[in-house]
């Protein structure tokens, strides 16, 4: 093959994996909320609560604290609030 | 004093033994504790921090050597390369070097080839994000554009080669994987290409064939789709499929 057809070749082949890979991201991409009050002491996600980040939580099912979920999700756990935006 | 020379001899006791009791004199005593032990007080926790910081960021070379041998370790590479910047997760990179010039492991440099692992781990998931490129703008090219194109992986990205399976002891060492191999059963010997890099909260690693590794090798130095072609030939569009679908290529430039 002349490195002609070789870079045509590779460009539909570039083509439909960027094709089929954003088809599979859009797929997989869940929608997701913020629920405070359920989280274990030291597995929060983020900033709150006078703290800077992940990790820090000092206390088990601390109000203040949140953990990404699934939507839907926070409302079905005892003790879950979903954090607005 | 100015405060500058106050905080560089505070930071020297920090990180020197020996200038403890030099920092100790700007330093009241109070109560039980001389001045040399308040001083000691804030050498001890600052090396606690970062020793806590060096066993999450080496957690299976600290399996691997132990606690004692990697406090030791950790304790007298903080005395000869403290931190520099304000930013914690900067510090660190060093701890390879360290281990690799340390004595006790001319004969294990295997396990520095694992901390090597364990660096580009933490380093890929610290990378600033980037914006993706659209690949479907590759159809309005010219030819001339085309042959011109260079090819860029996610800038967290890590290719690490090694002579040594650093992904299956690293893998040995995961409590979360049941099919884990067992370390015993590992030939330290059988080499391995390995990439790493992170796609938004997931940190991949994954090893690579020794096509694959050269292909990313290639595409890596900013070799165009020309010279791709003329070293891979018919087998690019597969190499690029495969490359594509894995997610190890992000963006591209045409200039």
């Amino acid at each position: 093959m002349q490195n002609k057809q070789i870079i045509t070749a590779t460009l539909m082949a570039i083509g439909l994996s960027a094709a089929l890979s954003v088809a599979t991201a859009e797929d997989q991409k869940p929608e997701t909320e913020k629920c405070a009050g359920i989280v274990k002491a030291g597995m929060n996600d983020c900033g709150a609560n006078g703290h800077s980040c992940a990790g820090k939580a000092a206390k088990d099912s601390d109000p203040a604290e949140w953990i990404t979920l699934p939507k839907g999700t926070c409302e079905k756990i005892a003790g879950g609030t979903v954090v607005k935006e | 004093m100015p405060l500058l020379e106050l905080q560089q001899s505070l930071i020297s006791a920090l990180f020197q033994r020996d200038q403890l009791a030099e920092a100790a004199k700007l330093v009241k005593a109070q109560g039980s504790l001389s001045s040399e032990q308040r001083v000691g007080i804030y050498r001890n926790s600052t090396h606690g921090i970062l020793l806590d910081y060096l066993e999450s960021l080496y957690p299976v070379c600290l399996d691997l050597v132990g606690t004692e041998f990697f406090g030791r370790t950790a304790h007298s590479f903080m005395d000869q390369a403290p931190p520099t910047s304000p930013f914690l997760a900067d510090y660190g990179a060093g701890f390879v070097t360290y281990l690799a010039e340390h004595p006790a492991l001319q004969d294990m440099l295997w396990i520095v080839e694992v901390a090597k692992l364990e660096w580009a781990r933490h380093a890929a998931w610290h990378t600033v994000n980037q914006v993706a490129s659209d690949f479907a703008q590759l159809e309005g090219l010219s030819a001339a554009q085309q042959a011109e194109l260079r090819f860029q992986l996610p800038a967290s990205a890590h290719l690490i080669s090694s002579s040594t399976p650093i992904h299956s002891i690293w893998l040995a060492h995961q409590e979360e994987y049941p099919d884990k191999p067992r370390l015993e059963e590992i030939d330290l010997q059988e080499a391995q290409q390995v990439l790493i890099f992170r796609e938004q909260r997931r940190l991949h690693q994954t090893t690579l064939s020794a096509d694959d590794w050269a292909f990313l090798n290639t595409l890596q130095q900013q070799a165009t789709m020309s010279e791709l072609a003329e070293q891979f030939a018919e087998q690019l569009p597969w190499l690029f499929s495969v490359a594509m679908q894995e997610g190890w290529i992000y963006s591209f430039t045409t200039d």
